[in-house]
């Protein structure tokens, strides 16, 4: 989706990790969707072609999750409040649920482009 | 897609073929997979993969799930997304297509001779790497829900699939078309799958390559697939019975069958001769009425009465039977004939009639080679069913079949239980014991 990305090597080496992953984890919190109950992959943007088929292809009972999870942030959000230490999301449910149906899709499209926009053809 | 029917010179191939024996080995990888071409010199070629996973092996609790599978091919696999399955397809200039029988699912390719270990390749990956990923369901489950209401509004495939249903009940009996609730996840598909896509149960044919050069490709391409063991066939038995399907039809629909012979026995011969003798088959354009009994009495009953009689051979079973169609007030009067028909076939048969009966079984079967998707299935048959009849074969069977056999045949058919399939307006069609 994105263009250059160092996670796999940061991810490998703990040298890094152990320094970047205080940062990040400061991050998370500044962004404050966990205090929404809200996972990474429900805040993505879902204008997109890419992640409206990812979305369509989620699994049904992960598809409904999803909309409740939803539903409860609005409800913070209209009465001004965020989850209390107990029910705001644990950093280990924050599971990147959708990514891996975002890459397949993405990778779809990019190969009808790719196909689309064929010249010439050697097999 | 493009069409490759333009190509396709097959008058010429029949006097070649018999020439030659159309002698095909049949061999084998070192998993099993059955290998069988017949290279008959034309240009393109065609590649199928037949599964010997056809509706006759659905689960009782999976009724269906073939036809699923049938609509499953060429879908996303670990190697290639569909898409890219037919836009390379159409890039080398091929069409694919899919098949679903009683016996064998098959997934064919036609293209040009040298893009065969292409299509080899796919076939392999259909086999080891389909993904039946849920989101493919949904389409898949609405082109089979297309698939069975198109057969729905055709009467003929309709008294044909409750023919078998009422004569074989279950294996034979099953519908190729997915039962409107049919209970069908992508975990039974991925099941099924795991158990019918091995190499024992599995055959590549070809026609336009020669059989050593189908085995190298399939032996390098087919190398990962589990050998697995090969189809446990429960055997099929016989019933008879009757059925009635209410219909708001035009015209009425009467078929009457018997307990035939499988394919490839000397049985199944002389009942092609008897399916002959007995026609019906107009093979004169517009001619009024043709010279077998069959068609004189429907050109005796009305200009739109049809009766034809029909000979089905499977690996351990068979049908033979007449079908009749008729305005409803004269359909009764048009069964009675075809029965009365094959009565006095049992009682005796002329020699001037077994003559042209013989004569047409014979060019039958040697047409049969004619094209590509029949040859195909004549081949997957000898690979699969392991019947190993070739043309000339099939035509000395037909030689052996005597005038006396015939008769003896037509009177064992009658002294087994019937099975009566009436489609139309119920209140108006006869039950079948009202026939003999």
């Amino acid at each position: 989706m994105s263009g250059i990305t160092l996670v796999n090597q940061v991810k490998a080496s703990k040298f890094l990790s152990g320094m970047l992953q205080p940062v990040a984890n400061a991050f998370v919190n500044a962004a404050g969707y966990r205090k929404l109950g809200l996972r990474y992959d429900d805040v993505l943007r879902e204008e997109t072609d890419i992640i409206r088929e990812a979305v369509n292809r989620l699994p049904e009972n992960e598809g409904y999750e999803r909309m409740y999870r939803m539903k409860v942030a609005f409800q913070y959000s209209l009465s001004h409040t965020v989850a209390n230490k107990d029910t705001t999301l644990k950093p280990e449910d924050d599971v990147r649920y959708l990514t891996p149906l975002i890459n397949e899709v993405a990778a779809e499209f990019k190969e009808k482009e790719d196909f689309n926009n064929i010249k010439s053809y050697t097999k | 897609m493009l069409s490759i029917s333009s190509a396709r010179k097959t008058l010429n191939l029949v006097p070649t073929i018999l020439k030659a024996g159309y002698a095909t080995a049949v061999s084998k990888t070192s998993n099993g997979v059955k290998v069988a071409a017949l290279n008959e010199n034309s240009p393109t070629a065609s590649v199928s993969l037949v599964i010997n996973a056809g509706a006759r092996f659905e689960p009782k609790d999976k009724a269906g799930i073939a036809h699923f599978v049938k609509n499953f091919g060429f879908k996303n696999n670990g190697k290639r997304s569909a898409f890219r399955i037919v836009r390379e397809t159409e890039l080398v200039g091929g069409v694919l297509s899919s098949n679903l029988g009683r016996e064998n699912v098959t997934f064919t390719a036609e293209c040009m001779k040298e893009d065969v270990p292409y299509f080899v390749e796919v076939f392999s990956d259909l086999i080891n790497q389909t993904k039946f990923a849920e989101h493919e369901f949904h389409s898949v489950a609405s082109e089979v829900a297309a698939e069975c209401s198109l057969a729905e509004s055709s009467p003929e495939v309709a008294v044909i699939e409750a023919v078998h249903n009422a004569a074989f009940r279950n294996g034979l009996g099953n519908s190729v078309f997915a039962a409107p609730y049919a209970d069908i996840t992508t975990g039974d598909l991925k099941k099924f799958a795991a158990d019918n896509f091995v190499g024992n149960k599995i055959a590549l044919i070809a026609t336009g390559v020669s059989e050593d050069e189908l085995k190298s490709y399939a032996d390098s391409a087919f190398s990962d697939v589990v050998a697995g063991s090969s189809a446990k066939v429960e055997e099929s038995k016989y019933y008879g019975g009757e059925v009635r399907v209410p219909q708001n039809t035009a015209v009425g629909h009467v078929a009457v069958a018997f307990q035939g012979a499988a394919a490839g026995t000397p049985e199944f011969y002389t009942a092609q001769v008897l399916r002959s003798l007995l026609g019906g088959d107009r093979y004169v354009q517009c001619s009024a009425s043709g010279a077998s009994p069959l068609a004189a009495a429907a050109g005796k009953i009305s200009h739109n009465a049809q009766i034809t009689a029909f000979n089905f051979g499977y690996s351990d079973a068979g049908l033979f039977g007449v079908y009749a169609q008729a305005d409803h007030k004269n359909v009764t009067e048009a069964a009675k004939a075809a029965i009365d028909s094959l009565k006095a076939a049992s009682k005796s048969v002329s020699a001037d009639e077994f003559k042209r009966a013989l004569a047409q079984a014979k060019f039958e079967t040697a047409s049969r080679y004619d094209t590509r998707a029949s040859t195909t299935e004549i081949l997957a048959a000898q690979a699969i069913q392991g019947h190993k009849v070739n043309a000339t074969e099939s035509l000395d069977a037909l030689d052996k079949v005597q005038a006396g056999d015939v008769s003896k045949l037509a009177a064992k058919l009658l002294s087994s239980k019937p099975t009566t399939v009436v489609l139309g307006r119920t209140s108006e069609l006869p039950f079948g014991d009202a026939l003999f």
